[in-house]
């Protein structure tokens, strides 16, 4: 069975992967293992997936700060609601 | 607990979070405070759902993700019709016919797992991050930063999964790029 590495790039982006047949995604594996093309680019895609959620973990602390009159505004609001919804 | 449950105790101690979070993503302060507000608001609606399995910050966060999802579809409504489709690295045609075969890695010009330890870092990767065009850059983050699902995301802005996939291929090509120009030769 031949799988090119157009097939590959196409079920990929249209994340298809899963409708792919049992035995036919066992040729892609190993087709993306052997293939130079596609294993940078699978390889590349780990470093940015690795960095991503890094970053979403360090980001916890922006040091930005909202406004304090926009703050004072809001808890008014919010209780206001609350009283409206008898919360 | 008590606390967990009170709106105002909410502002006092996430709301520079939650509006930090908008606008880093947003870009935008006012759209940024709209976003907080319709959350807190929102949250108030639906405070009898919260079950306090997740700690009310990320319950919180889960609500917003979907306002700054809504307040991206509202800017482009207002940007005007198949705003994504304008975007030649985006239409599909284009994509078609040498997008998806294009996919010629570009080199890291320093280690990156190395890279990924120091502080600083995280700085340039973060003002990168600001430079990227919108809304390409927000679809980015909500895809592969915030973890909303593919399927939400094609769905909300009418894209195809080939088309987020060139999203993100796009965005992380420019990232390289200007990582490597900003940080290649300060830590290699
Ligand atoms: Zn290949």
């Amino acid at each position: 069975m031949m799988i090119t590495c157009k097939q590959i790039a196409k079920k990929m982006a249209d994340q298809k992967l899963h409708e792919v047949p049992t035995f036919q995604r066992w040729w892609m594996k190993l087709h993306i293992k052997m293939c130079v093309v596609c294993g940078s680019y699978q390889q590349d895609a780990e470093k940015f997936q690795q960095a991503e959620s890094k970053f979403a973990e360090l980001e916890e602390e922006y040091g930005s700060k909202l406004d304090a009159d926009f703050k004072q505004k809001l808890k008014d609001k919010l209780r206001e609601t609350c009283k409206e919804d008898n919360i | 607990m008590e606390q967990e449950r009170n709106p105002e105790f909410w502002v006092e101690e996430y709301s520079d979070y939650l509006f930090g979070f908008a606008y880093s993503r947003l870009n935008d302060s006012h759209k940024a405070e709209d976003v907080v507000q319709e959350t807190f608001l929102a949250a108030v609606k639906s405070l009898d759902k919260f079950d306090g399995r997740v700690p009310v910050k990320f319950w919180l966060r889960g609500i917003m993700k979907n306002k700054i999802v809504d307040s991206i579809k509202r800017d482009l409504r207002e940007l005007n019709e198949s705003e994504l489709n304008s975007f030649p690295e985006v239409n599909t045609k284009l994509f078609k016919t040498t997008g998806i075969f294009s996919r010629k890695v570009e080199e890291w010009e320093f280690d990156p797992f190395q890279s990924f330890e120091k502080e600083e870092f995280w700085q340039i990767f973060k003002s990168c991050l600001e430079k990227m065009k919108d809304p390409l850059r927000s679809i980015y983050m909500m895809k592969e930063i915030d973890g909303i699902d593919a399927k939400q995301i094609c769905k909300e802005f009418n894209i195809s999964h080939a088309n987020l996939w060139v999203i993100t291929h796009r965005v992380r090509k420019s990232m390289k790029l200007c990582l490597n120009k900003n940080w290649g030769d300060t830590y290699k």
